[in-house]
């Protein structure tokens, strides 16, 4: 199987050190484009659409392997290793961050540091923790996602509303953006909301930046600080920006919290030169 | 010629009363602008503007949810979004369940971009999907219990096409769902001789009745009939005209090789007790012969015991004939303590017919008996081998031995006694082999010689 095309893989960049950024769920990695450019110059920018999302191989999508995170984070690692990538910087959005996490603690060597942005370890609530759902939420959301996609017929993308004046790029972006089969998109939000993985993140040995919003529901700020206090390389930046998506709606506040962390994480990695 | 209506309402009135929710926002979801109709299906009041209230707060959970993974995402980097399911929250009362169409305008100068947001009233139309999906997850199920039956399960047009073709039907007939498809029933699977049939349950089918043939045939791909029972069953349109058929076809093979058995087993069967029954008349007219009256009936029932063993092993293995190893054990079930001390059994494994069986456990019956009373079993110390072989001569043949040791000096019989009868005359009728039986001083010796093939089960 040809993991760069199962997966859409994009490289782009002057740089050498990699800099691997994986959407979260419902999107691709269209994601990406308002925050990539300014890494263009210095980074390897490696770009990819989740299987089951995007551009991907949507027949690869095993509902078995992608039943929990590590089927996507052995997608991560197979990634890494066909473009023989080593000590990339990882950015995760969301879910990802969670995948990500799961190839950090697999394959150390592959990754050198990791950037989460808008983590969850795990949506729902218990006991102490607040994960800022009841499992009534969930399924509220799941059963959403089918209403949801009633309208998706076999042949088109979601009905999605073109920009007037820029025609084309309203139609590329159909053919792409959020596209995925619904049953995949049911089943890759029941994996992603039910997901646990509070044990997992206390493994993660590389530094690690979290970039928390400060009005997010899907990822509340106690989620950030739970994970802050539980990592042990982490640190939080708790962001002006809110909602769940800031390389969209803040791009440069989240260009600048990733830029920081990446000088001083450079420079504290090197001491010696 | 069209005249102009004079009409009292400005664009404002007409916006701020429309038939929809209208809500302005800024990028983060800030209400910046509302109408009136959005105001009265929300029960929020205008003062929502100046509060700084996000749109996505007004979601119940789950749109809020898909509004921050999706809705958002989709309005910033393309600049829109229509059709969005969800719900808004009203207060204390039910939320309301809207359409979202979504778009974002640039603002004028140095303004920011906002975000205009339509919202359709869609109760209705959520409850009519709703019953949409209900009946779509329910075909799923049945689609998926159609997917899995053995049984073949077909739809065919009232023209005979075939529409749908489960995995069922492909096992059955050969035909893959692709081959059977759009193609005539006629053609694929019924037998020229049988067209007459499939007419007649066509008409019936078309006149709304349901039919069943229980013992029919149709034909495989490769030619060969396959032995079904069908049920076919109209289905009807929603003005309840029959429209197609929906054909079952179940595999009957298994239950009509059980039936021809089984009427096989009772022709055996039958047989057998005809013959078991001149069996029980030689053996007791015999026995009557050689006894008095006080040890007539011991006699008898001794033999008949050794009978029935024949008969319990035969019944054990559905009258395929049994192991020769068992029988032996079988007929001297009586001195199953002196096996392998006083009686040495040794022998290859073989399955013999049923009359072999049956002439044979009487023999044996008989030898075991006879050394009971006279020979190597009747004193403290003699013993008996009991041995068979099977060896190439050009054919495969079959022989058996039964030789005593250290019995009494043995005694020529002076007259046959039905135990000499059957040792001798029966076994050889039934085995159709060569007995020979001696009486050296040391010992009886009995020895059976047949043809394999003649005594061995098929």
């Amino acid at each position: 199987m040809d993991i760069l095309k199962r997966n859409n893989v994009t490289v782009i960049g002057e740089g050498s050190t990699p800099l691997v950024f994986a959407h979260g769920y419902g999107c691709d990695q269209n994601m990406w484009r308002l925050i990539t450019p300014d890494f263009l110059s210095d980074y390897k920018i490696v770009l990819y659409d989740l299987t089951g999302s995007g551009k991907s191989d949507l027949a690869a999508y095993d509902f078995k392997k992608y039943g929990t995170l590590k089927g996507h984070a052995t997608d991560l690692i197979e990634i890494c290793e066909a473009l023989d990538l080593s000590g990339s910087i990882v950015v995760g959005h969301s879910v990802s961050a969670m995948s990500v996490a799961l190839a950090a603690i697999r394959q150390p060597d592959l990754f050198s540091s990791l950037v989460m942005v808008a983590p969850s370890p795990c949506y729902i609530n218990d006991g102490d923790y607040v994960g800022g759902f009841t499992p009534a939420d969930i399924e509220g959301l799941l059963d959403f996602l089918d209403t949801n996609y009633l309208g998706w017929s076999r042949e088109m993308a979601p009905a999605i509303m073109g920009v007037p004046d820029k025609p084309h790029l309203a139609e590329e972006l159909t053919n792409s953006f959020c596209r995925t089969d619904p049953n995949i998109a049911q089943h890759f939000g029941r994996v992603t909301y039910m997901s646990d993985h509070r044990l997992d993140v206390k493994k993660v040995t590389q530094p690690t930046l979290i970039l928390q919003c400060s009005e997010d529901i899907v990822a509340p700020v106690a989620v950030g600080q739970w994970l802050q206090d539980n990592m042990r390389a982490s640190q939080l930046v708790v962001m002006n920006a809110t909602g769940h998506c800031p390389h969209l709606s803040a791009p440069a506040e989240t260009v600048s919290a990733i830029r920081r962390f990446l000088d001083v994480d450079a420079n504290t990695e090197r001491p010696e030169m | 010629m069209a005249t102009r209506i004079e009409v009292q309402e400005t664009a404002g009135e007409i916006l701020a009363e429309l038939p929809c929710g209208v809500v302005s926002t800024l990028e983060d979801g800030t209400i910046v602008r509302v109408n009136r109709t959005f105001l009265n299906w929300t029960g929020l009041t205008a003062d929502v503007i100046d509060n700084g209230k996000r749109f996505q707060e007004l979601l119940t959970v789950p749109g809020r949810i898909f509004y921050e993974t999706h809705f958002a995402p989709l309005l910033l980097m393309q600049g829109g979004v229509k059709e969005v399911a969800c719900q808004l929250k009203r207060g204390d009362k039910e939320p309301i369940h809207v359409l979202l169409n979504s778009m974002v305008v640039e603002g004028r100068k140095d303004l920011p971009r906002l975000i205009r947001t339509v919202v359709f009233d869609a109760t209705d139309r959520f409850k009519y999907e709703q019953e949409l999906r209900r009946g779509r997850n329910e075909s799923r199920q049945l689609a998926a219990i159609v997917q899995a039956s053995s049984d073949g399960i077909v739809s065919a047009g009232l023209d005979g096409v075939v529409r749908t073709w489960n995995p069922g039907a492909t096992r059955m007939f050969g035909y893959t769902e692709a081959e059977a498809v759009g193609r005539s029933v006629d053609d694929l699977i019924v037998p020229v001789d049988r067209k007459q049939e499939r007419e007649e349950k066509y008409r019936k089918i078309r006149s709304g009745e349901h039919v069943t043939f229980s013992d029919t045939a149709r034909q495989h791909k490769d030619g060969r009939l396959v032995p079904v029972e069908i049920t076919a069953t109209p289905m009807v349109d929603d003005h309840g005209r029959v429209i197609a058929a929906s054909l079952i076809f179940r595999d009957i093979s298994d239950r009509k090789l059980a039936e021809e058995k089984q009427r096989l087993l009772m022709g055996e069967l039958n047989h057998r007790v005809k013959n078991l029954l001149s069996v029980v008349q030689v053996v007791a007219r015999q026995t009557a012969s050689v006894s008095d009256a006080t040890t007539f009936g011991t006699r008898l029932s001794e033999r008949l015991l050794g009978l029935a063993a024949c008969q319990d092993l035969l019944v054990q293995s559905n009258w395929q004939g049994a192991e020769l190893s068992e029988l032996v054990s079988a007929q001297l079930a009586h001195f199953s303590d002196m096996i392998g001390i006083r009686i040495f059994i040794d022998g290859p494994e073989i399955k013999i017919s049923p009359d072999v069986t049956q002439g044979l456990g009487m023999a044996l019956h008989e030898l075991a008996t006879n050394a009971a009373k006279y020979g190597a079993l009747s004193n403290a110390t003699g013993c008996v081998k009991i041995s068979w072989q099977i060896r190439e001569d050009p054919d495969l043949r079959f022989s058996i031995q039964w030789v005593e040791r250290g019995g009494p000096p043995v005694q020529i019989p002076t007259r046959e006694g039905f135990g000499n009868k059957v040792l001798r005359r029966m076994v050889e009728a039934s085995v159709k082999g060569k007995v020979s039986l001696d009486y050296p001083p040391d010992g009886l010796r009995w020895k059976l010689e047949a043809k394999l093939s003649d005594i061995t089960a098929d």
